[in-house]
């Protein structure tokens, strides 16, 4: 059941060569990414920052098999993306990746507990029976245990975002990839996002997210700038392993 | 489908319950339109076979003037392919209840020993055979001529003088037409009430079963050749046969009308239900464009193309499901009634409503089978949606115009920006908009083309009445002369013209052989006669379908109705020859003209010059054609009575005498059925139609919540979104209004000729109903309004902040 999510030490958990991305368009093409390495490891939680239009959505959405890359390669939680196809990609992003938008995606006709199953019951992961009380525990674990029979229409903006947290961490997945999940929330709200992605890095898994919240010292491990299509910094904040602050 | 998915399924159905009752309605309809006329057809069609069987009729009747006797009939029965044989008789007469009108009577008669195994009749009150000087009437005969068992009638032969009779009771005969619709009361007596007619006792037709062993053939071939056969029997018997009468085997002489009634029926409904299914899928493919956000949502999750396929087929699935459950047993009910409407239009007993299993296969295939089908056009469509292309999707799709259109809209200065807005949306999804226009349109078209052509019958009976240019006819029993009759006419008060025509039966001659007729025992389906207008006719004006009209100088040409061509002669054409056989000798004549003619039977005109040299009997005639001052049925009777009373007095036989209201009862009998089942048709295309158009206006909007969520951000009021709405709605319809109106008329022109000519040999007139029109563009621009409004309000409803965070 368990996804294949540890990894021998060396072995990163994101691994991108010579990453790009153009976009064809009738004035001439556009490059959004122009030839990226990286490699992320297990357990780090990555910032990846940068101006409007530097790129950074197209990363995410490369390493989560929505874009195909025009160059480059990718090996996710030891899987080549860009050898998956349709409905292989879908039934993979099920298993190994947690994904976040900043509009929040649930499903309006469905609970916040039946939300967060649908992964489960998608990818046919962990026993029919099992699966609401997973749910119950994940929604506790981001805090909105009360909310779990509401409809998602009925929650806060935060509370809608910890919600997709929560269904985006239903199958276990190695990697979550998260595009501005607190760009409509208050700092307190944030805040209290972004803690809870730092406990799931120390939990061992790998978080990258895309933000532009300035103050990232406090969680992130890591934190990558990208401008005009590149990485043009790429620094360590705070050792893997450390734990987080409280 | 696990259950969670399941719940989704069960709750969007819900969320969407209005449109989803609109889908399961516009099935339902359609297949209830579709079970009944398969049910009706089943059933018609099995027990218009089965009562006409049950009469055992004759394979062939083959007329022997010099009459059949024992012996003969003996001799008969022992040709080999001959399974039985009988004599009877079949006599032209007149019957009338106290001094009400005369009516046209076929009496039927046989011996009273005759065991009545062929052409028999089922009694229903009295008995077989009735006493002397009664007779027994077939049950549709009594309503028509307004009589009951017991009561006294006068009935009087051709040429015989009028004879007081008793209805002794009445039969069913399967093998005639309600008498009500031929305006013919049928009869049955023994040759005893021929001699009480003043009629010769001897019975003039051998009837004769042909087959094998013991079932009758099916075959007019094998039929031919052993009539044929029989007759040179009968010859070497010195029993000359005269003529053969062989009825399409098997064939009740409406089932032609009762196919093609069936026919039509069925494909307006299957036509109503792929409408509906069209309808379905462009509504399902609607629901997944709205929720196109959430199949990327459930993708993101891991949900693959196949899964998202599944729940979507499983809606359809339901909704066709239900729809299909919810029209069977009124379907069947339905069929079950018409089933028994027609029985009546074409005096059948039902005997059994039981509806084969076919019926219910084909009703629940094409049920759930084809809204299935159709929708996964737009299912599978939907369901292949990347994450990407939802997370892209915002909506309409803004730049899809064209680019002159969109110069030109961005252009309009109307009145006020919000139309240009209505204009603008409308285009935005032009493939929506073609299928709505479209929808409507062919629903529409449809819809107008059952009524035109509904009115092209009851047009087609009037044109018919009216190139009649007479108000009366008289056939007389035999031929009389001509000036006498006229003169007669002239001097009766309230006629205006009379003309004295020449008249006769006939039969197509081929060399060799006994002529064959294509007739009915009744002597009217299909029968064959010959016409002799006096030269200087102005009661002939029929129109001409190729070659031209008789001139007073022509010899040896004849012009044939259109019927002769397709019933009696096939093959004829306007320059080749056709051979008559008339007053017993074959007369070979060039067509030189066809003219068309509706509510006869087949009939070839020759000059009156030419019709006294065959018959040898110049200045006579057979038939009297009068013009009345007076044209409403009351006058045109009171000259009938009057001209007949003349007419006896001086000692002249009538055969048959009536009003053309006569023949416009018989012909409006004969159409009814058609046009009644079309305008059933048109209104349940309508209304297909106009679901259609609710629908697909609400999904427009439903699509479009977001966007009016944005614009009433910006501050557009409640009032100016319904605006934009209803406007976009009204111009569909109107576009579609357009469409159907076009469509109609080569539709209506195509499907008129089709019918006329499958029902009767003769396209249809072209008529344009303008009342259906005002109907459907009322029903339609009202009904765009109504829904259109209903839906931008349910918009107006949706806060902002829903509209803007809904998937
Ligand atoms: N579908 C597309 N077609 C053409 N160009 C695109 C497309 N998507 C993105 N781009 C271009 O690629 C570049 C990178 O876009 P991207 O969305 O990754 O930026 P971003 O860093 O996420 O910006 P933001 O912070 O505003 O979200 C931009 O210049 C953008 O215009
Ligand atoms: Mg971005």
């Amino acid at each position: 059941m368990s996804p294949p999510m540890e990894n021998s030490a060396g072995e990163p958990v994101i691994l991108a060569r010579g990453l790009g991305k153009t976009y064809p368009l009738p004035s001439g093409e556009v490059t959004a990414l122009g030839g990226i390495d990286l490699q992320v490891a297990s357990g780090e939680f990555v910032a990846v920052v940068g101006r409007s239009g530097s790129g950074k959505t197209t990363l995410l959405n490369l390493l989560a098999g929505i874009d195909r890359p025009t160059a480059g390669e990718i090996v996710l939680a030891g899987t080549p993306v860009h050898t998956l196809k349709g409905s292989q990609l879908a039934a993979w992003r099920g298993r190994c990746i947690g994904l976040v938008f900043q509009f929040f995606q649930l499903l309006p006709t469905l609970t916040v507990a039946e939300n967060v199953m649908l992964p489960m019951d998608l990818c046919d992961t962990f026993p029919a029976r099992h699966r609401r009380a997973r749910a119950l525990e994940l929604l506790t674990e981001v805090g909105i245990r009360e909310q779990a029979d509401k409809l998602p229409s009925a929650l806060s903006g935060g509370q809608q975002q910890r919600a997709a947290i929560a269904r985006a961490l239903a199958n276990e997945p190695p990697v979550l990839l998260a595009d501005e999940p607190t760009g409509n929330l208050d700092s307190a709200t944030s805040d209290s996002v972004l803690d809870l992605f730092a406990h799931m890095a120390a939990d061992g898994r790998t978080v990258l997210m895309v933000t532009h919240e300035r103050d990232l010292s406090r969680h992130a491990t890591r934190q990558i700038t990208l401008a005009d299509g590149l990485i043009s910094k790429d620094t360590t904040t705070r050792s893997v392993r450390q734990g987080v602050a409280s | 489908m696990t259950r969670l998915r399941l719940r989704k399924l069960g709750r969007d159905l819900w969320a969407t319950r209005s449109r989803v009752a609109m889908m399961t309605v516009a099935i339902a309809v359609s297949v209830l339109a579709v079970t009944a006329f398969l049910t009706a057809r089943a059933i018609i069609g099995r027990e218009i076979t089965r009562n006409y069987q049950a009469t055992h009729p004759a394979s062939a009747t083959l007329h022997v003037p010099g009459g059949v006797d024992t012996a003969t009939l003996a001799a008969a029965r022992a040709e080999p392919g001959v399974l039985d044989a009988t004599a009877r008789s079949t006599i032209q007469a007149r019957i009338r209840v106290g001094d009400g009108p005369w009516r046209t009577l076929v009496l039927f008669a046989s011996d009273p020993a005759d065991p009545q195994r062929i052409a028999t009749v089922a009694v229903e009150t009295g008995s077989w055979p009735p006493l002397k000087g009664s007779l027994l009437l077939e049950r549709t005969a009594l309503g028509f001529l307004g009589v009951s068992t017991g009561r006294r009638v006068t009935v009087e032969a051709s040429g015989g003088a009028p004879t007081p009779m008793t209805v002794a009771g009445s039969v069913h005969d399967g093998g005639v037409a309600p008498a009500g619709q031929e305006q013919t009361a049928y009869g049955y007596a023994t040759t005893t009430a021929l001699a009480l007619l003043g009629r010769p006792q001897t019975l003039d037709q051998l009837r004769i079963v042909v087959g094998d062993h013991s079932t009758a053939s099916t075959s007019s071939s094998v039929i031919d050749r052993t009539a044929q056969r029989v007759a040179a029997r009968m010859k070497a018997l010195g029993h000359p046969v005269g003529s053969i009468d062989i009825p399409p085997p098997g064939r009740h002489p409406h089932q032609g009308q009762m196919v093609m009634v069936g026919f039509v029926l069925l494909a307006f409904g299957l036509m109503a239900l792929l409408l509906a299914s069209i309808l379905v899928a462009t509504m399902l493919g609607g629901m997944l464009t709205a929720q196109i956000r959430q199949i990327g949502a459930m993708k993101a999750v891991g949900a693959r193309t196949g899964q998202i396929l599944q729940m979507y087929l499983a809606l359809a699935a339901v909704i066709a499901l239900t729809a299909t459950a919810l029209a069977l047993a009124p379907g069947l009910a339905l069929g079950r009634a018409l089933a028994g409407q027609g029985a009546r239009l074409l005096n059948l007993d039902i005997a059994g409503e039981s509806v084969p299993a076919w019926v219910y296969a084909v009703a629940l295939g094409a049920g759930v089978g084809l809204p299935l089908l159709v929708a996964l056009v737009p299912l599978l469509r939907g369901s292949r949606i990347t994450v990407r292309q939802a997370i892209d999707d915002h909506g309409a799709d803004p730049a899809v115009l064209g680019g002159f259109l969109e110069r030109f809209l961005t252009r309009l200065r109307g009145p006020s920006r919000i139309q240009v807005m209505a204009l603008r949306n409308m285009f935005r999804r032009r493939g929506r908009l073609v299928l709505s226009v479209g929808l409507l349109g062919v629903a529409g078209a449809m819809f107008l083309t059952g009524l035109n052509t509904a009115g092209g019958w009851s047009s087609l009976v009037a044109q018919s009445i009216s190139r009649r240019d007479y108000d009366i006819e008289v056939r007389l029993d035999k031929a009389y002369p001509a000036d006498g009759l006229v003169a007669l006419a002239r001097s009766t008060r309230g006629v205006v013209a009379a003309e004295a025509w020449g008249r006769t039966a006939a039969t197509v001659h081929t060399a060799g052989r006994v002529d064959v007729a294509h007739v009915y025992p009744d002597e009217a389906h299909d029968s064959f006669t010959v016409m002799a207008p006096p030269a200087d006719t102005r009661l002939m004006h029929l129109p001409l379908m190729a070659g031209r009209w008789l001139r007073p100088e022509d010899t040896g040409a004849v012009v044939l109705n259109n019927l002769v061509p397709a019933q009696q002669a096939p093959g004829t054409t306007v320059g080749g020859t056709v051979t008559v056989t008339i007053a017993g000798r074959p007369v070979t004549r060039r067509v030189v003209g066809i003219v068309s003619d509706f509510g006869t039977l087949g009939a070839a005109y020759l000059t009156d010059r030419d019709y006294a040299a065959v018959t040898g009997a110049p200045g006579q005639a057979e038939l009297l054609r009068v013009v009345t001052d007076r044209h409403d049925p009351a006058s045109r009777q009171a000259v009938l009575d009057r001209l007949d009373d003349a007419l006896t007095r001086s000692g002249t036989g009538i055969q048959q005498a009536t009003t053309i209201d006569t023949l416009r009862v018989a012909l409006d009998g004969h159409v009814l059925v058609l046009a009644d089942a079309l305008i059933a048709l048109a209104v349940v295309m309508g209304f297909v139609g106009l679901l259609g158009l609710a629908s697909a206006l609400s999904t427009g909007v439903l699509e479009r919540t977001r966007e009016f969520g944005v614009l009433r951000t910006l501050g557009a009021t409640a009032s100016a979104i319904r605006t934009v709405v209803v406007t976009e709605g009204v111009l569909t319809a109107a576009l579609s209004l357009l469409f159907a109106t076009v469509a109609a008329l080569p539709l209506t022109g195509v499907f008129g000729n089709f019918i006329g000519n499958q029902a009767f040999r003769q396209n249809l007139p072209f008529e344009f109903s303008f009342p259906a029109l005002a109907l459907w563009s009322l029903l339609t621009l009202a009904g765009a309004a109504a829904a259109s409004a209903a839906a931008a309000r349910r918009a107006s409803l949706t806060t902002v902040r829903e509209a803007l965070v809904s998937l």
